[in-house]
């Protein structure tokens, strides 16, 4: 994943760097948003972290014009202030979330891991939540299955995952939803196009089955008392 | 005070009084004029009227031509006229004319056109400094057309022109000057003690915060003095916890702030190009560095929610079950590394107030909640409406519960205060939470309750707020 971070406080720019790297990304960093707005000309990017406070051009603008030169890329805005003002201007101005600093890097990671999901699902057909995929053009689900041969290498295989028409639409809204927790009521509204009298209950029927067909994978469905189910990697950080 | 600082202010006290009695009074001397004018007309016409019926007498006098019609008349005075002439103390004078004008008999500055009627004329003259009222007429004598004129400048009220400015005019305009200066100084005296509680509100250094002295102010001033004083105390109350907020609050961020320097700099400490760190040390390096940052936030919506109660912004109608669910989301993380079940048990309900102190209230506890509470316990959100009894108004209720280890009674109130712990709790916390929650309580002029939670195990923090209906 290619990242763009423009931000002109050097320490907190190495920080993020480093940390960014750490989990796997090409992070390309500048310290003004019109070295930003150059680099963008030549290159791609996957997602951009952009500091309000920068010189000149502030990061609000910055959004402004990737987005008026017709940039899509996911936009996480940093800011110092957390005056409602900003988080909101920020958002009009086309940014996709917004962080306040100083900020917890694994909380910075979750949020860019988020980002980049739904601008892929937006673009792609298949859902991803660490081995499972949803492909929904297809209508197919399947989970990634590494193997260790022998020989000690790695194997990546796809194994189909059988799911039923309900489990099927109950799996998708949990996985659009992911790593937000879903909430029932809502899976509930999501269901009734099948079925006119579904009821608390049978969603749960659902979640069991789900339950017991993912678990073996490392995936967990674990419900929220009083609110619904959240898709959980079991193991992972 | 900043003198370049130009406030519009209503008019003076002083300039009002005095405009406000100056009025009247300008307005009786106008009056008093004018009934003076109307007095000098009504004699004037009096007088009038005696010297018209002089006319025909005059007329009479003239007994023929003289020698030729340019010469003096034959002219036999009738008793009338020569009783005018000598009474009056001499301020009388007569005139016969010609058709044209020429002067034939009588005083020669009586000399005039005739009138272009046979209607007598009157008109006011002014000869050797006196003035008189004078009639002439065109009248038919025995020595044929002539223009009689009769002066009286006897009456004093003839004097009228003189008379209304000297007598009339002057008079009421010294009175008027008069109250001018007396208005003026009595407002003066009168105001002296409003100056000098100006001067003294004035002259004070911001810092000084004493209060004035009531006892020496006047009756009407007194109250003014005592809300100043009332005000001076809750200023004073509040500079005084703003001061010691900043104390407490640069003490607390120096506590962790040394904890890290010391660290760094033992680590920078030997001479090499390289320096080898292990991993628990930078991790107590890293929980060091968030225990400061929260603090910064932590006292950032704290300095924040104290601003709020001064400063009058509407309330708006704030979803507080969305909110339930979007804290719950954020601390699903924390509760899952304790085994913790974070719940909700909510229901629709909307209460007025600011939606970002609500979720900052929410956030605290919650994070004290999710903190304090041992692994695979149990935190619940709670919000809905309630009814106390059934003639009290629906209210709106905000509640965090755990079954955490709790808070004993007599710690209860001393726990809100700003910094404080709890004796004997584990971990690193800034004793600002519930602090902050109070202050966001008192914003929404509600209370928080801090009680045991179920069956007298954990803690139960509840906040009653305004229902909205829609």
């Amino acid at each position: 994943m290619r990242l763009l971070l423009v931000e002109d406080d050097v320490l907190v720019a190495s920080g993020i760097k480093l940390g960014l790297s750490n989990a796997g990304y090409a992070v390309d960093w500048v310290g003004s948003a019109e070295r930003a707005l150059e680099v963008t000309q030549s290159d791609a990017f996957d997602v951009a972290v952009i500091d309000i406070g920068l010189p000149s051009m502030n990061g609000l603008e910055l959004t402004q014009a990737l987005r008026d030169l017709g940039h899509t890329m996911p936009v996480l805005i940093l800011t110092a202030r957390d005056a409602l003002q900003d988080r909101v201007q920020g958002l009009d101005k086309g940014a996709d979330d917004y962080m306040i600093k100083p900020f917890e890097l694994p909380e910075l990671l979750a949020r860019l891991r988020a980002l980049l999901r739904r601008s892929q699902a937006a673009t792609s057909a298949v859902l991803r939540f660490g081995p499972l995929e949803l492909d929904t053009a297809l209508r197919q689900a399947s989970i990634q299955l590494q193997t260790l041969g022998s020989d000690g290498a790695t194997t990546v295989s796809k194994q189909p995952l059988e799911l039923g028409p309900r489990e099927w639409t109950v799996m998708e809204y949990l996985m659009l939803q992911a790593p937000k927790p879903a909430n029932k009521d809502k899976l509930l509204q999501a269901l009734t196009g099948w079925d006119k009298e579904i009821t608390p209950n049978a969603v749960e029927v659902y979640i069991s089955r789900l339950r017991a067909k993912l678990e073996p994978h490392g995936i967990a469905l674990r419900s929220i008392r009083g609110f619904g189910y959240r898709l959980e990697r079991v193991g992972a950080a | 005070m900043n003198q370049d600082q130009q406030v519009t202010v209503g008019p003076g006290l002083q300039r009002r009084l005095l405009l406000l009695l100056l009025g009247p009074l300008l307005l009786l001397a106008a009056l008093n004029t004018w009934f003076d004018f109307q007095l000098a007309d009504t004699a004037a016409i009096q007088q009038d009227r005696q010297l018209l019926t002089l006319v025909p007498q005059l007329a009479d006098s003239v007994l023929g031509h003289g020698s030729t019609p340019q010469d003096p008349p034959n002219f036999q005075m009738v008793p009338q006229v020569a009783g005018f002439l000598s009474g009056q103390a001499g301020r009388t004078a007569l005139a016969v004319l010609s058709p044209e004008g020429k002067l034939l008999l009588g005083a020669p500055w009586l000399q005039d056109y005739p009138p272009n009627t046979y209607e007598p004329e009157f008109s006011s003259q002014e000869f050797q400094g006196v003035v008189y009222r004078i009639v002439s007429q065109r009248v038919i004598t025995a020595a044929g057309e002539l223009t009689v004129r009769l002066a009286d400048g006897s009456d004093g009220r003839f004097q009228w022109n003189r008379r209304v400015l000297l007598k009339v005019v002057l008079p009421n305009l010294v009175l008027a000057f008069g109250a001018v200066f007396a208005v003026n100084w009595a407002v003066r005296r009168a105001l002296r003690p409003l100056v000098a509680l100006k001067e003294a509100v004035e002259g004070r250094s911001p810092r000084d915060l004493t209060p004035l002295d009531a006892a020496g102010s006047p009756e009407e001033v007194h109250p003014l003095v005592l809300s100043l004083n009332r005000l001076f105390a809750l200023v004073n109350a509040q500079v005084e916890s703003q001061r010691r907020f900043v104390a407490d609050a640069a003490h607390q961020l120096r506590t962790p702030l040394a904890g890290l320097q010391a660290q760094v700099e033992a680590w920078a400490m030997p001479e090499g190009q390289s320096i080898t760190l292990d991993a628990a040390q930078l991790r107590k390096l890293r929980d060091a560095t968030r225990r400061t940052s929260q603090l910064a936030h932590q006292l950032l919506a704290l300095s924040r929610a104290d601003a709020r109660s001064t400063v009058s912004e509407p309330r708006q109608p704030v979803d507080i079950k969305a909110l339930c669910e979007e804290v719950l989301e954020d601390f699903l993380d924390a509760a899952a590394a304790k085994q913790i079940d974070l719940g909700l048990e909510v229901s629709e309900v909307k209460v007025s107030g600011y939606a970002w102190l609500l979720r900052e209230l929410l956030v605290n506890l919650v994070d004290n909640a999710v903190r304090y509470t041992q692994v695979g316990g149990r935190v619940t959100l709670r919000c809905g409406q309630s009814q106390r009894s059934a003639n009290e108004a629906v209210s709106g209720f905000l509640e965090v519960e755990d079954d955490g280890p709790g808070v004993p009674p007599q710690e209860r109130v001393r726990m809100r205060e700003r910094f404080y712990r709890v004796p004997g709790t584990p971990g690193e916390g800034n004793g600002l939470g519930l602090a902050i929650a109070d202050e966001i309580a008192l914003v929404h002029g509600s209370q928080l309750q801090i009680k045991a939670g179920a069956q007298g195990r954990g803690l139960r923090c509840t906040l009653r707020l305004e229902a909205v209906r829609e």
